[in-house]
């Protein structure tokens, strides 16, 4: 099958060779400790290169000691990286991938917490995530800014990288000088494009001068930085152009956004339309002859290959896509496409951990950013043990997974007539449906196993013995409580559902009926259920007692956009309460911040609160002497991420437990 | 022993199991972030030995997790595993003659699963208040096993060089949530008997540090009420414990109040007496105590130890302040007190800040210190700057000025305006923390003995600067910065504002001059922290009538790590602040400011007849360029307390090498 063909045809980039168009760009991992990159950078790429990326492009390397602005930045600056730059290299140079560095420089969108000096800007202007004055760069500053990145450049190639990457888009003192709404400078580097241009100018030459003709140099660009007064697409056509016309550089890399303004715009969630950010990519290309990356969310080899089939780039930046699956380009370039596991792009994992200063992961991929670590081995295999999995949701699914690879005879039964358990129903709502690939992905994975599930049915707790299992998993969730404010005398008063039935769409709602929402978990389970309810066309209003509505959205960049969707369907939010009843056509609170009470008429509230593990087949099992594991929810209600972890850990704790039970 | 005004606190008339300690000074357990899941550091027995050096003389390491599955931040320190690196930290701490003692436990379901990708485990389930997460409940096995860990981790501490171990009973703790009634609703003989754990701990660590010292910090009062643990309950926990325990630490709060056990200086001092005079009704005491209890200064732990109540000094944020106060006060000096800012000490924090002070920088820091002093005396004694000259009166200069006092250079001080003390003059005039007035003493005394000829009401200018600079004299610039109309703040909305529009001032304007009582006030906050928040606090005192716009998503949005988010909240909605959050200006009318909603069409007007702006200064610039002159704080780039000192300590040292290498 000549699939993908575009995908897979070779390109030149410069000097530098491509065998195919998939780029693994640039992207924060925090795997650097204490400055310097370790072993799981050099297992992180290579697993991708293996997997068949065209290119690599490494997370950036900080150019000068005035620029640390989150903990585990690499170094580049210091000449001990080199070590770690030669095991990357080398481990991505085992296949036929080429590799090259991101080098840069944040100016202010950073933070003198690490390095203990000031930031450096173009202008005194801070910036808003950050929010330190920079110092205004003065000419000697430049100059050694410049030399940083001349230093760091011919250092990367002496450490065997293909080439060099300049970030001057989202986060950068080139995209700071680029841009009019951090650009007030009234000098050489301020003023009309030209003037803005300059300091990127001069780096470029710089470094094509430090590394030589034959290593490969890029600039990433911006084409539209989404905040007031910043570069628009316009600018950045221009800028391409200027960059072409000077020479020095061999291809242009695109993104949208400003990191510390409109993150949610860069790595958007699965709100977002898919290739949204491609029109940069298909603007410049217009205008230059330079090979060009286009990038936005696109996580499917039909995507990419589309993008480029309508001329839209030359490559495609493929990130999220191949964390969640390192394997990605050699499945679609053998016909596997069945085979890949879909990025969700629900950013809880990569972007959400990463937020926090922790190491780059996957809500599907346990083994991403865990590469380094010593493969497992199939603990069961010797055994081959029978294991039962109760329950079909993600930790059962990926239980049974990691429990068949392992060599155990899996069998799987789940009560409902379909597999997904909680996902099934989070994918039932238009900004959240990609959350079913998960389902896909695992019900693909199983089948590729040989495993079928048994669906429809449910176990009870005599019917344990019956699955003749050497042990079993539970993992069977967990289940909603009405709590006591809810309810006058143990009666409910008025109509009480929680946001997990709603999600089932089986519930009748005469439209413009009044809806209460109240949430106390803080996450897309509330919020989702605020936008079916608009849907349904109920007139909502969101209580919570946390000081933020929706405040974890923030963790997985959906807050601005259901913030501008809930304005537009004219919810109305409410903070800082604690509900203390549910009358007949009311619901009651109490504000914690001033004591004041509160009132909000309702014909129908939707409770989102944290559920109660469903554990009781555990409880029987280990009762009755079968070793028997639980988790996901039925261990303890908690996000999908935990699920998959403890459903991949299963094998090891399943062999702790037959090794226990043994007499 | 010279002891000056800090008698009892030099007492060395107390012993725990059989050790003599030095003084009262009790320095506590507190994340820093210096060191490693599986080892502490050089940096943090640097840190702790500077502390020892000063006059602590019972020392506690970072509470350190005793099993695995428990990781409750990233670098929360594993015993038995970093035990090994243990041994050269006590090593420095008992070389000054204090004792070190670990501080162990599990923070239980108030920790993280973050770096252990494990589930929280917990007595009964409960929801981590920051995270949300739930953690599941504890099995008997593993009950069984988290007590061992306890009696291995203390066993590794002591095998490590360590006088003993503390227990932490108290915040993050789950001997806390076993003790408690919100955290304890099980129905097994762990329920029945919610002090069994506690208990069983003890017991395991008692027998496994033989003759140590066993400490323990107990949770006073959860500060809430309808379940929680209340003095009278504590009193009767400690009661059955005492025989065990060598000394008690009590703090408050627990899964809901994080921002209670150690706060900032809104919460005032002595905040536990009521609940110590409850305690001690129920269950008379003979174990030393200590308190966390907001008194953060030494002349306080003096004054706290003169009535008995206390026989141990908690002078934790006191020394990360000042870790010579001590030493500085028994030689009849004064110390530079801690401020209860909270905006460099407390670091529990993902982004993994290291533990520092705000007007103390070198805290933390101290390896670095040491070789910048180090080296500008030396260069100093080479040769030594005639004279330098610092222009501006603010943190910065008055630091500058200090700090080269001990190196032995002549300094001149010279402040335009009337009053030295710049931005903390101001702040300690007008605004919430009563404590600043206190530093901006110490500050002006120590200016005074050490003989800095300080001139007020006398600006320098440029060709003054110039001057002495090619005279040989060095220059320190620390003219602070000003609040001038930019792009990027609202005094640009001026330019083009119709007739009758309010008034647009900075935060600092606003302090020094307060609108009158019942004018209509709108403040923008663009910046979430704690000198925005002051600024409310004191407009609030005035009486004016106000609104708060910010574009983040809650008011005082950066206070978490000070511990003010929540009390910010609470005053705000208690003195009726309208909140307009997720929100920009986006421009003047006449009367009032335009705001409009950064996520929806919203738009309205509120009435204003001042706007105050807490966008940050600009640094003023304009020093003439000389190797002899530097800027320091505001003038280089307006930050804060932090950058100011260090950059004045810095300067100072530069300039000495500066005038070395130009005498060569």
């Amino acid at each position: 099958m000549a699939a993908f063909k575009r995908l897979f045809s070779p390109i030149e980039i410069g000097r530098m060779h491509l065998e195919n168009r998939i780029v693994f760009s640039a992207h924060l991992t925090n795997f650097a400790v204490d400055g310097l990159p370790t072993t799981a950078h050099a297992a992180y790429y290579e697993a991708r290169a293996r997997g068949g990326a065209g290119l690599i492009i490494t997370e950036e390397h900080s150019v000068h000691p005035s620029d640390w602005p989150y903990e585990k930045m690499i170094h580049g600056f210091r000449p001990e990286v080199l070590v770690g730059y030669r095991q990357i290299t080398r481990a991505v140079h085992r296949h036929p991938a080429k590799v090259i560095a991101q080098i840069n420089h944040n100016g202010p969108q950073a933070s003198s917490m690490y390095s203990r000096l000031p930031v450096l800007g173009p202008s005194q202007v801070p910036d808003p995530l950050f929010r330190e004055v920079p110092k205004e760069a003065g000419a000697a500053d430049l100059a050694e800014v410049v030399r940083g990145y001349q230093l760091v450049a011919a250092r990367a190639i002496e450490g065997g990288f293909d080439g060099v990457e300049l970030q001057c888009s989202h986060s950068s003192i080139v995209r700071a000088f680029l841009s009019p709404a951090s650009n007030q400078r009234e000098d050489g580097y301020g003023g009309d494009l030209w003037g803005r241009s300059r300091l990127m100018r001069e780096i470029v030459t710089g470094v094509r001068q430090a590394i030589g003709p034959d290593p490969a140099l890029g600039v990433r660009l911006s084409g539209d930085e989404m905040i007031e007064g910043g570069t628009g697409l316009q600018e950045a056509v221009e800028l391409a152009r200027m960059l072409e016309a000077e020479g020095g550089i061999d291809y242009i890399n695109t993104s949208i956004g400003v990191a510390t303004a409109s993150l949610y715009t860069i790595e958007a969630s699965m709100s977002f339309s898919p290739g949204y950010a491609l029109f940069i990519a298909s603007a410049i290309r217009k205008a230059v002859n330079l090979p060009v990356v286009g990038v936005g969310r696109i996580k499917d080899p039909l995507q990419a290959e589309k993008a480029l089939a309508a001329g839209h780039c030359d490559l495609v930046g493929m990130v999220r896509a191949q964390i969640a699956d390192p394997d990605l380009a050699a499945k679609a370039r053998t016909g596997r496409t069945r085979d890949i596991r879909l990025c969700l792009s629900c950013n809880q994992e990569c972007v959400g951990r990463v937020g926090m200063n922790r190491w780059l992961g996957c809500i599907e991929n346990p083994s991403a950013g865990r590469e380094s670590l010593v493969p497992r081995a199939p603990v069961l295999r010797a055994s081959a043990p029978k294991v039962a999995v109760i329950g079909a949701g993600p930790a059962g699914c990926q239980a049974a997974i990691a429990l068949s690879r392992a060599g155990a005879s899996v069998a799987l039964v789940e009560a409902a007539e379909q597999l997904g358990g909680q996902l099934a129903l989070a994918g039932r709502v238009a900004s959240r449906a990609e959350f079913w690939d998960l389902v896909r992905n695992q019900r693909n994975e199983l089948a590729a196993l040989g495993i079928e599930p048994e669906l429809g049915r449910a176990v009870g707790p005599d019917d344990l013995g019956l699955l003749g299992a050497d042990a079993v998993v539970v993992a069977t969730g967990s289940r909603d409580v009405t709590p006591g404010w809810a309810m006058e005398d143990g009666v409910r008063r008025m109509r009480i559902v929680s946001a997990r039935q709603l999600m089932t769409r089986s519930l009748g709602l005469p439209s413009g009926a009044k809806a209460v929402v109240y949430d106390e978990v803080g996450f897309h389970q509330a919020t989702s259920a605020a936008e079916l309810l608009w849907e349904m066309g109920a007139e909502v209003h969101f209580a919570t007692p946390l000081l933020v509505a929706g405040q974890d959205l923030g963790i997985t960049l959906d807050y601005e956009t259901f913030r501008m969707r809930a304005a537009a369907h004219g919810v109305e939010f409410h903070t800082a309460l604690i509900a203390t009843g549910a009358g007949a056509r009311s619901a009651t609170f109490v504000n914690h911040l001033d004591g004041g009470e509160f009132e909000l008429e309702a014909d129908l509230l939707v409770l989102s609160l944290h559920a109660t593990a469903d554990d009781s087949l555990y409880k029987v099992a280990r009762s009755s002497g079968i070793p028997a594991l639980r988790i996901g929810d039925a261990l303890s209600p908690r996000r999908a991420h935990a699920a998959i972890i403890e459903g991949n850990l299963a094998p090891e704790r399943v062999a702790e437990l037959l090794q226990a039970a043994r007499p | 022993m010279p002891v000056g005004s800090a008698a009892r606190l030099f007492a060395a008339d107390l012993q725990l199991a059989g050790r003599v300690l030095k003084s009262r000074a009790y320095f506590g357990p507190h994340p820093t972030n210096l060191n490693r899941r599986e080892e502490f550091r050089p940096a943090y027995g640097e840190y702790l030995a500077a502390r020892a050096a000063g006059g602590a003389a019972l020392v506690v390491t970072e509470v350190a997790s005793v099993s695995r599955e428990d990781w409750p931040y990233e670098y929360a320190p594993l015993l038995p595993a970093a035990a090994s690196s243990l041994a050269a930290t006590a090593s420095a701490v008992r070389g000054e003659g204090s004792l070190l003692v670990a501080g162990i436990g599990h923070a239980g379901g108030q920790g993280s699963s973050a770096h252990s990708q494990q589930v929280l485990w917990a007595p009964s389930p409960f929801a981590e208040t920051t995270t949300n997460e739930l953690s599941a409940e504890l099995e008997e096995e593993a009950i069984e096993a988290i007590i061992a860990d306890f009696a291995t981790a203390a066993a590794s501490a002591v095998a490590a060089g360590c006088d003993g171990v503390e227990l932490n009973a108290g915040q993050f703790s789950l001997i806390r949530q076993f003790l408690s009634p919100l955290t304890n609703q099980r129905g097994d003989r762990w329920g029945e008997d919610r002090a069994l754990f506690a208990s069983a701990v003890l017991e395991a660590v008692r027998r496994s540090v033989a003759g140590g010292v066993v400490g323990m910090r107990l949770c006073i009062d959860e500060l809430a009420p309808w379940a929680g643990i209340l003095p009278p309950r504590a009193a009767e926990i400690f009661a059955d414990l005492a025989d065990r325990v060598d000394y008690l630490v009590l703090e408050r709060g627990s899964i809901y109040t994080h921002h209670a056990t150690c706060p900032d200086f809104h919460a005032g001092t002595a905040f536990l007496d009521e609940a110590l005079a409850e305690f001690k009704a129920t269950c008379p005491l003979a174990t030393p105590l200590a308190l966390v209890d907001g008194r953060v200064t030494v002349r306080e732990a003096e004054e706290m130890l003169a009535t008995g109540e206390v026989q141990l000094a908690e002078l934790t944020r006191a020394l990360i302040a000042d870790p010579e106060a001590l030493a500085r006060l028994a030689a009849g000096g004064s110390e530079r007190p801690c401020v209860a800012c909270n905006q460099g000490c407390q670091v529990r924090d993902p982004r993994n800040p290291v533990v520092t002070c705000a007007f103390n920088p070198d805290a933390g820091h101290e390896a670095e210190a040491k070789m910048r002093d180090g080296v500008a005396r030396g260069r100093a004694r080479d040769s030594r700057p005639a004279e330098l000259l610092v222009a501006g009166g603010g943190l910065a200069g008055m630091e500058a000025a200090l700090h080269a006092t001990r190196l032995g250079i002549r300094v001149r001080l010279y402040e335009a305006s009337g009053q030295a003390g710049g931005e903390l003059a101001l702040l300690a005039g007008h605004g919430p923390n009563p404590r600043l007035a206190r530093l901006l003493e110490y500050y002006l005394s120590a200016l005074a003995t050490a003989k800095v000829e300080v001139r007020l009401s006398h600006p320098l200018t440029s060709s003054d600067l110039l001057a002495a600079a090619e005279a040989g004299n060095p220059v320190v610039v620390a003219t602070g910065g000003l609040y001038l109309p930019r792009p990027s703040n609202l005094a640009r909305l001026t330019e083009n504002a119709p007739v009758g529009s309010p008034r647009v001032v900075g935060a600092a304007q606003a302090l020094r001059e307060p609108p009158q009582t019942g004018c209509k006030v709108v403040l923008f906050d663009p910046t979430g922290g704690p000198w925005a928040m002051n600024t409310v606090d004191a407009l609030l005192t005035a009486g004016v009538s106000l609104a708060l716009v910010t574009p983040d998503r809650l008011p005082g949005s950066q206070l978490a790590l000070t511990g003010d988010l929540v009390p910010a909240a609470q005053r705000l909605a208690r003195a009726g602040v309208p909140c307009f959050t997720d929100t920009t200006v986006a421009g003047l009318t006449s009367g009032g400011v335009s705001i409009e909603e950064r996520f929806g069409p919203g738009r309205r007007t509120l009435e204003a007849e001042v706007v105050v702006d807490c966008s940050p200064a600009v640094a003023a610039g304009g020093w003439p360029e000389h190797r002899l002159i530097r800027p320091a704080g505001d003038a280089l780039a307006p930050r804060g307390w932090q950058a100011a000192v260090l950059d004045a300590r810095r300067a100072v040292a530069t300039l000495t090498a500066e005038v070395a290498d130009g005498g060569l």
